[in-house]
């Protein structure tokens, strides 16, 4: 679903990217680990279009996003560290927004389906999202990739600042869509997560895939130990 | 998306009080000025009605005066002030040549301050051009007095660049700019939509306020409120598609908000000011006061050449002049009197000419760079819809000094064949109409270049391509 062929991107002669090849095919959860410059958000900004690659491609559904920024936009949804939603507006009100502006349409009661399945509660739906925690306003990002019906989520650092519990329902939450054939490609300096929710891992240094490993191939310890064992 | 970006608009502005906001201060806005213009144009209109109210009671009274002498009755008058001398009538009863304010008026003060609007045009009188001669470009008048026109063409814009500067920057400085940008729609065009939807509502909210100002105050709504409006609708299109293509550069929401102020100080203050002296510095208007001294001097001159004692003492003193004097002597001062006057205007009159030449030259090189400053256009479209512009009071002028030549060439032939004038000539007397069906508006031609300046600036938006336009967007 989503790969990365050859992708480099440089910025002003400092290589951001480099040659970066990976893939993550529906169901798979990838977690890209790596310390802050390693080149996760800008893959993440390539496959969105929000930059263009100095070289290499980036296909999502076997489209060049370069190409098909639209075509490839319908296929994703993409939830960021700080998912800032209308405050004006009501978790209802901006799920139906975010949704439409995907030409998407839906009644209030599909709306609060998503919202519900996102694992929001009810009696907060018709409240402004200025009065939302930061958990609260990641799931209605999910409720907005899950009525979009996405085909791969993009999300970069999502669970930072989230609390354990927070954390771990928004973990479950990338499961399921997982299950539903959802690819995940998820930036994150969260090992314990990437190891609990992710089945794949890869973790860059200075613009370079050093290391991809299955999930299951490794404990936590292990993964910590590989983890900064490539830092230093 | 148009109609989702529609809805969700108004419920943000709706909720964050921006729509309350911004109405109550339009409405104060225009209310308030609109309350000036109407008190200036009130007084402008009392001015004219005293002033027809004297005429007609004097009238009456030469009326009443020219009938007792038909009678053979005594009057009470020196022969210098009697009604049948037709120098005394053409100098004591003139008509009042008055430019009544239009339906508009209110909208603009223009040249209306600086002029009164109505003058008595006499046999013996200066001639008119002199006062007329401070007529100046309207850019110089663009600083002023607090009416609709200061708050359309200053204030509006300061009102839309708050309304408009971080449409987008602030998306992204809030973080919902890459929840939109990842939706498959063209991010230009959404932009555009919320642009758009804000000058609507300014557009709507604004001609509300102005046509309540208007009909509060009197004025009656007709083709010109159209005209008006959608001159108003115009300039404030300009403002938005330049907010537009500020938020398309992706700048920080502080850094559009300087851009735009200092945009607003340049086209706003800086280029009619820049017009303006520009148009002082090629085309220089002669001084005003040595005009007059240049006048005064010629007239001495000549005066010089009449039989200087008795002639000058006349003049000085002419209720000397008397029925009981030597009636050759008398008339003979008046017909050399008025001989020495045509010598004057005909010496004078190149003088005037070049004051006249240098003025229009003046204002066709701001009419020539007007396209430079939306706030030029605007103010002259608005000058000429209340009928404050350099164009009408030029008008105004050529009716009052051609009704001066038809009241002189009334009297004139009783002065030189010693004629009285009688009580049937009052009905005859030379009438004023001021004909402003030869003033040009400029209202067309000025939508016309706004509308060609907005297309221009979508253009740039929209045609010129920038490398790597998204990423400037989302992180430049």
């Amino acid at each position: 679903m989503l790969h990365a062929q050859n992708l480099s991107k440089e910025y002003d002669s400092n290589l951001a990217l480099n040659c970066l090849n990976l893939s993550v095919e529906a169901g798979d959860i990838y977690c890209l680990l790596g310390a802050n410059g390693a080149g996760k958000s800008t893959t993440i900004n390539l496959f969105l279009n929000f930059i263009k690659p100095t070289s290499g491609t980036a296909i999502i559904d076997q489209m060049d996003v370069s190409q098909e920024p639209l075509k490839t936009k319908e296929r994703i949804a993409y939830i960021p560290e700080n998912l800032n939603l209308y405050g004006e507006l009501t978790g209802l009100e901006n799920l139906e927004y975010f949704v439409g502006l995907s030409g998407k349409k839906y009644d209030d009661g599909t709306l609060a389906e998503y919202l519900k399945e996102a694992g929001l509660q009810a009696n907060v739906y018709k409240q402004r999202v200025k009065s939302y925690s930061k958990g609260m306003r990641q799931k209605v990002g999910i409720a907005i990739a899950l009525a979009k019906k996405a085909k791969a989520l993009l999300l970069d650092e999502p669970t930072s600042g989230l609390d354990p519990k927070a954390s771990n329902e928004f973990s479950e939450l990338l499961v399921k869509l997982s299950n539903q054939g959802v690819a995940t490609l998820m930036a994150t300096h969260d090992l314990f997560r990437a190891k609990e929710t992710g089945t794949d891992i890869g973790i860059m240094k200075a613009g370079v895939l050093v290391e991809e490993l299955s999930a299951e191939d490794i404990n936590h310890s292990d993964l910590e130990k590989l983890y900064l064992a490539h830092m230093n | 998306m148009l109609s989702l970006n529609i809805v969700t608009e108004f419920r943000t502005i709706f909720r964050n009080y921006w729509l309350a906001s911004i109405t109550i201060l339009l409405l104060s806005l225009c209310l308030y000025a609109g309350n000036n213009g109407y008190q200036h144009v009130t007084q402008r209109q009392a001015n004219i009605s005293a002033a027809l109210t004297e005429m007609e009671a004097s009238d009456r009274l030469v009326a009443a005066r020219l009938d007792s002498i038909d009678k053979g009755l005594e009057i009470s008058l020196p022969s210098w002030q009697a009604p049948n001398s037709p120098t005394a009538t053409g100098d004591r009863s003139p008509r009042v040549a008055a430019f009544e304010a239009g339906e508009l008026s209110l909208i603009a003060t223009g040249q209306s301050d600086m002029f009164n609007h109505y003058v008595k045009p006499t046999l013996t009188g200066d001639n008119f051009s002199i006062a007329f001669t401070e007529l100046t470009s309207p850019v110089t008048l663009l600083m002023g007095n607090f009416d609709p026109a200061f708050v359309l063409v200053y204030l509006l814009p300061l009102v839309i660049i708050s309304f408009s500067y971080n449409i987008l920057s602030r998306e992204k400085e809030q973080g919902s700019l890459v929840l939109i940008a990842s939706s498959p729609m063209n991010l230009k065009l959404w932009l555009l939509q919320k642009v758009m939807i804000r000058f609507v509502i300014v557009a709507i909210l604004l001609s509300l306020c102005l046509l309540l100002m208007l009909s509060l105050n009197g004025s009656g709504l007709g083709i010109d409120t159209f005209r008006f409006l959608l001159a108003v609708w115009l300039y404030a299109a300009f403002w938005f598609s330049l907010a537009f293509l500020i938020n398309l550069r992706g700048w920080s929401s502080a850094k559009n908000a300087i851009v735009m102020l200092g945009l607003w100080v340049t086209l706003v203050l800086a280029i009619p000011s820049l017009i303006s002296q520009t148009a002082n510095a090629f085309y220089p208007m002669p001084s005003r006061a040595l005009l007059i001294n240049e006048m005064r001097t010629l007239q001495a001159e000549l005066d010089k050449e009449q039989d200087k004692i008795l002639d000058n003492y006349l003049r000085n003193h002419p209720e000397l002049i008397t029925r009981d004097a030597d009636e050759s002597t008398a008339y003979g001062w008046w017909q050399r009197y008025f001989a020495s006057k045509d010598m004057v205007i005909q010496e004078m009159t190149p003088l005037l000419n070049s004051y006249d030449q240098s003025l229009k030259q003046q204002q066709d090189w701001v009419d020539r760079l007007s396209f430079l400053s939306p706030a030029v256009l605007l103010q002259n479209s608005l000058n000429h819809l209340s009928q404050t512009s350099t164009a009408h009071y030029s008008a105004y002028r050529t009716s009052v000094l051609s009704f001066a030549d038809e009241w002189r060439d009334f009297f004139l032939p009783m002065v030189f064949q010693d004629k009285p004038f009688t009580k049937e000539m009052l009905d005859q007397l030379p009438q004023f109409e001021f004909d402003k069906s030869n003033v040009d508006s400029p209202v067309l031609m000025n939508s016309i270049i706004l509308l060609g300046i907005i297309a221009l600036l979508m253009f740039i938006s929209f045609g010129v391509k920038r490398k790597s336009e998204m990423q400037s967007i989302m992180y430049g």
